[in-house]
């Protein structure tokens, strides 16, 4: 049994990365901090003062803008990863293949996971090409004073990847409910604005004050959490000191849960796409 | 497995949407070695049944087998064996031909030399490295056949499989699954509305509409059942003759002026009708069954039903 899904789930885990070549959630990979980081480079070439440690300030900034931008991302990519499916009437296909249906659901899953990490990859490249970039541009900044920091950039990455977790799960259980691109988008965007429009309601009505009250109600909803990092670190200036925050934690052990419920309803239900 | 087992096998199945349902209590074996149309109406149930056999819609226990062995506890053997086509092709269109198979032989852990074969049988060779997006329908209709035929299947479960082709297209996969059939062993279970097709292909046949199984078993025994009168088509380079002999035995009718209807009373009585004829010294230009007699047959069961 265990042997069969090790099996299934390989042939499954090929083919996802075999088929996703070529498709949006391919290209995404590389948007989304080619993207991010061209923001924060031109940012750097604005500024008037250089940085003491250009290299450290850099990652942290890529940092922030990606996680800013994460859930847009994991939105996205998951929505675009399962659509092929449903535009090319490809459930239907794959679940009558002699695997389990465990090891199809896993399969892709574990496929999105790896695109997530690929794009932090990616970013690491991108973001000393663009340190280097930017020192020709313009020496002042003088990256090469200082060295580029593989620990700050795992550490934050690492979180980044951690905090996309409950999003990917989530968004992956609606998008094999829904079919269509745009509900799973809805939900997903709405999940993202909620804890916003929350905080801006609470701000005018007088009930919400100091910027640390603004951060609880962000760091409740998994969908922000990954930006309320950027805001932790502008309000208070300084990184989270504990790497996995107990509120991680949580959404992790949410996520766990959530992908074996979806993973069950997998298993019952009828594919009718 | 033995020839005279069956491959497919349903007992007293119900299934509906919601609240609406498809097939009441339906019953459906498919002998090993047939070519068998699941023939009904538009929205008579009969893809939804293809679905319930490859385990894509969830039915109670212990009233489907595949190969013998209940469907939701033996899912994955049985699929092992069968090539399936379900409805609009499932193939991803950013990919080529060549890789939409290779991904089937990832998963169904088939050699990559296959690819050219299936492509081959299906007339597709040169269109091996064309985007999906760039093919006709006919085309990914058998691109879709050649996804199925991949895994050397035993059984081949087609739904609509003629849908989208050009006569040409028709000609040429009838003759595929003919061969397939008959050379190979395979079985093959394909539904479609399309009457003259199954007529012309099938040795089997089930009649589905409105929820229930109206007939299934032999081509032969339903184009004889269920029908007081069969035509023949029969011409002659003597039609006046021809009617005076056949008129005597027969129900005749002259269509046209050298065209003559006989109304036999079974279906072999035709080769009696040559007989006459040869044995009168006529001359035959043309004698077959009416094309329609499927058709026909069809109609009375609906009516009957």
């Amino acid at each position: 049994m265990k042997e069969n899904f090790a099996n299934d789930f390989i042939k499954i885990y090929r083919t996802e990365w075999f088929k996703t070549k070529k498709t949006l959630a391919f290209w995404l990979i590389f948007l989304y901090p080619f993207f991010c980081i061209l923001l924060v480079s031109l940012k750097f070439l604005g500024d008037k003062q250089p940085s003491a440690d250009p290299w450290s300030d850099f990652i942290t900034q890529a940092n922030n803008v990606m996680s800013f931008f994460l859930p847009h991302f994991c939105i996205l990519m998951v929505s675009f990863a399962t659509q092929i499916e449903y535009k090319n009437h490809g459930w239907k296909q794959i679940y009558s293949q002699p695997v389990t249906r465990l090891s199809v659901f896993i399969g892709k899953y574990a496929m999105i996971l790896s695109l997530t990490i690929l794009s932090m990859i990616v970013a690491f490249f991108v973001i000393s090409g663009m340190g280097l970039l930017i020192h020709l541009i313009k020496p002042s900044i003088n990256f090469v004073v200082t060295f580029f920091s593989i620990e700050i950039y795992a550490r934050l990455f690492f979180l980044t990847f951690l905090a996309s977790i409950f999003i990917i799960t989530l968004q992956y259980w609606i998008c094999m409910r829904l079919k269509g691109f745009m509900p799973p988008i809805i939900a997903g965007i709405f999940f993202t604005i909620i804890p916003i429009a929350y905080a801006m309601i609470m701000g005018i009505a007088g009930l919400l004050k100091k910027s640390k009250e603004i951060l609880k109600i962000f760091e409740y909803d998994p969908y922000s959490y990954p930006f309320s990092t950027l805001f932790h670190f502008q309000i208070t200036k300084t990184a989270p000191t504990s790497l996995i925050t107990d509120t991680l934690q949580v959404h992790l052990c949410l996520a766990l849960c959530i992908l074996i419920l979806a993973a069950i309803d997998n298993q019952r239900r009828s594919v009718f796409a | 497995m033995d020839k005279t087992e069956n491959v497919i096998s349903i007992e007293n199945l119900s299934f509906g949407y919601r609240h609406k349902m498809v097939l009441e209590d339906i019953g459906l074996e498919v002998p090993a070695g047939s070519i068998f149309g699941f023939l009904g109406p538009n929205g008579a149930g009969k893809t939804t049944t293809i679905k319930i056999l490859l385990g894509l819609l969830r039915v109670p226990d212990d009233h489907v087998k595949l190969f013998g062995k209940e469907i939701n506890h033996h899912r994955i053997e049985g699929l092992k064996l069968t090539g399936t086509m379900v409805e609009d092709p499932s193939l991803y269109d950013h990919l080529n031909a060549t890789e939409n198979l290779r991904n089937n032989c990832i998963i169904r852990g088939v050699d990559r030399k296959r690819i050219a074969k299936v492509l081959e049988q299906v007339g597709l060779t040169a269109d091996a490295h064309r985007k999906i997006r760039n093919f006709s329908s006919g085309m990914k209709q058998r691109l879709a056949l050649a996804q199925a035929l991949l895994p050397e299947p035993r059984l081949l479960m087609l739904d609509e499989p003629i849908n989208g082709l050009d006569p040409a297209g028709i000609i040429d996969i009838r003759n595929l699954l003919i061969d397939l059939n008959v050379n190979h062993g395979i079985t093959i279970f394909l539904s479609s509305h399309i009457l003259t097709e199954i007529e012309k292909l099938c040795s089997h046949v089930a009649v589905v509409h409105n929820k229930h199984i109206l007939y299934q078993g032999n081509m032969e025994d339903l184009l004889n059942s269920n029908r007081d009168d069969i035509r023949l088509i029969v011409e002659t380079d003597q039609p006046e003759k021809t009617k005076l002999l056949l008129g005597d035995l027969y129900t005749i009718e002259t269509s046209g002026a050298n065209r003559i209807i006989v109304h036999l009373p079974y279906r072999n009585a035709s080769a009696q009708v040559a007989k006459i004829l040869v044995e009168a010294g006529i001359g035959i230009l043309l004698l077959q069954p009416d094309s329609h007699e499927l058709e026909a047959s069809f109609l009375e069961l609906l009516k009957a039903n």
